[in-house]
């Protein structure tokens, strides 16, 4: 009986550590590049903000295509978490960020960050027949004022939040909230179970929903827009550079800009 | 001398699995911002956040137990072949995932739900982002641990006492008010501060179904989720509230929650 623990444990052990090093051994190949074989296949980690869901999950599978050998996993979330991940020392060789300010809080891991996108935050209203005229004229105030009206945004310590202050500032509304949500997800899917009238919430958010949302743009555009920023960890890594590439290449611009995505003119 | 009854194994083995448990936690308490923890903790955002978390969990577990005491009650003495169909449904808020939760509270009692459509047209007034939605959020994750507390607390009452009643004249309603209910204090008391520790816990039923609204339905939890994009100090001080409450409970209850699971 003891010997049997005895056993189950030792290779529990052993598979953990087992596992580890391989794991570091993937690792330190691809660091020192030690072979150009190992340098431009194998896994490649790419944390992102969770916006970039749709856009950066099918041009990933188009690298995978064109890269034989090369996998690439996808770690969505909040910029903020996953600046603390890697922080932490997350295995990721790219990030993503949804604004400049969680990029700087890892400068010394990414040295050389560049915008890439921009996005901005609207207010999203139900469309039961696409963007009909009456809402066209109205204005966010005019839609937010109405007192039987119910609206939510983003908390103000998320980054669609601090847009969605931003750009409300502008805009002479005398109502408030219902609800600061925690994130943008939790706001579109309130909209969606039309528990709320209308949120403000990413324009991407609203090209994903198409069917069921339309958004008014804010007065204050400017206000309401996030750049965000994309940068490897480590300048010498091949394959994260030329992965990288294809996240910045004309045909990503095209991706990004169906998804509602604003792009650098060509 | 007496036979040694552990092993270097099982004593390894128990080892990681209460570290696995305490460690997480005591790493918390390192982070905590000793110092300045009061002035973290009197934040109006923080103190909102208490106090929608107490009073709606407290509220959650007044309604559990006058709503969970006689489905415990029935669950006890009615026909095991209706209850041995009935005792897992009431158990399903233990596994379903919260936000599943959440979101069938949503589709029943939502301004769009089943019920909830209807009250809209009838009263104009819609359950979620309101205070109420916080708290039936808590009734519905805690009943599960009121009732079957309680139903064991009932299942081990000897019969006796209730025949001896029944055979004095006593009526349905003085059976289980005056007879049965009294002898089931203790585990009515254990099942009450279970469900309520589980309210006071409840994070994603809560955002899905009632919002977050700083004083209306924001609680503990949510602005510890909320705090950390912004100020982990916040939410490390306002952690260490849940787990100092959390622990306490655990201790004043520990002798009422071991005859508990002996029984079950």
């Amino acid at each position: 009986m003891n010997k049997k623990i005895a056993v189950i444990i030792a290779l529990v052990l052993a598979a953990t550590v087992g596992w580890q090093i391989h794991q570091k051994q993937n690792r330190d190949a691809v660091n020192n590049g030690i072979s150009t074989d190992v340098n431009t296949t194998g896994e490649i980690n790419v944390f992102a903000a969770s916006s970039l869901t749709g856009t950066f999950t099918q041009l990933g599978k188009e690298f995978e295509a064109s890269h034989p050998g090369v996998k690439v996993n996808f770690t969505f979330g909040s910029s903020s978490t996953l600046a603390q991940q890697i922080k932490a020392g997350a295995p990721a060789r790219i990030f993503a960020s949804a604004s400049g300010k969680q990029m700087n809080e890892i400068n010394d891991r990414i040295t050389s960050p560049q915008n890439f996108v921009t996005n901005h935050v609207v207010l999203a209203v139900h469309s039961p027949d696409g963007l009909a005229g009456i809402l066209k004229n109205q204005s966010v105030a005019s839609i937010l004022n109405q007192p039987q009206g119910v609206w939510i945004q983003c908390a103000h310590e998320a980054p669609c939040g601090t847009a969605a202050d931003k750009a409300l500032a502008a805009e002479g509304v005398t109502t408030k909230p219902k609800s600061l949500e925690p994130d943008v997800k939790s706001v579109v899917m309130k909209l969606l179970a039309k528990e709320a009238d209308s949120g403000v919430i990413y324009q991407t958010d609203v090209v994903a929903n198409a069917g069921n949302l339309v958004g008014l743009e804010f007065a204050d555009q400017g206000a309401a827009t996030t750049t965000y920023s994309i940068g490897v960890l480590d300048n010498k890594d091949a394959l994260a550079g030329e992965l990288l590439n294809f996240l910045m290449s004309r045909h990503a611009m095209d991706v990004y800009s169906k998804a509602g995505f604003g792009v650098p003119a060509q | 001398m007496k036979r040694q009854r552990v092993s270097l194994a099982l004593v390894l083995l128990a080892t990681l699995g209460g570290l696995i448990i305490v460690a997480p936690v005591l790493a918390l308490l390192s982070r905590v911002p000793w110092s300045h923890l009061l002035s973290e903790l009197s934040s109006s955002d923080s103190l909102n956040a208490l106090r929608v978390s107490l009073f709606s969990s407290v509220l959650a577990t007044v309604f559990a137990v006058v709503l969970g005491v006689p489905l415990a009650w029935l669950l006890a003495r009615g026909p095991a072949s209706i209850t041995k169909y009935i005792r897992p449904l009431v158990t399903l808020p233990l596994v379903l995932p919260p936000t599943v939760a959440g979101l069938a509270l949503l589709v029943l009692f939502g301004r769009n739900g089943v019920l909830g459509s209807w009250i809209y047209q009838e009263t104009g007034w819609a359950m979620p982002f309101t205070f109420v939605a916080v708290v039936v959020a808590g009734v519905f994750v805690g009943l599960p641990f009121l009732v079957l507390v309680v139903e064991s607390g009932f299942a081990q009452l000897p019969p006796e006492i209730e025949e001896a009643a029944e055979t004095d004249g006593a009526n349905p309603n003085q059976l289980f008010m005056q007879v049965a209910v009294p002898q089931v204090r203790g585990s009515i008391v254990t099942g009450a501060i279970l469900a309520w520790a589980r309210a006071l816990g409840e994070f994603g039923a809560t955002l899905t179904f009632a919002g977050s609204m700083p004083g209306i339905t924001r609680t503990l939890p949510m602005q510890v989720y909320v705090a950390l994009e912004s100020n982990l100090a916040n939410a490390y001080a306002l952690s260490v509230v849940l787990v100092v409450i959390s622990v306490t409970v655990l201790y004043v209850m520990r002798s009422h929650l071991m005859s508990v699971f002996k029984n079950v």
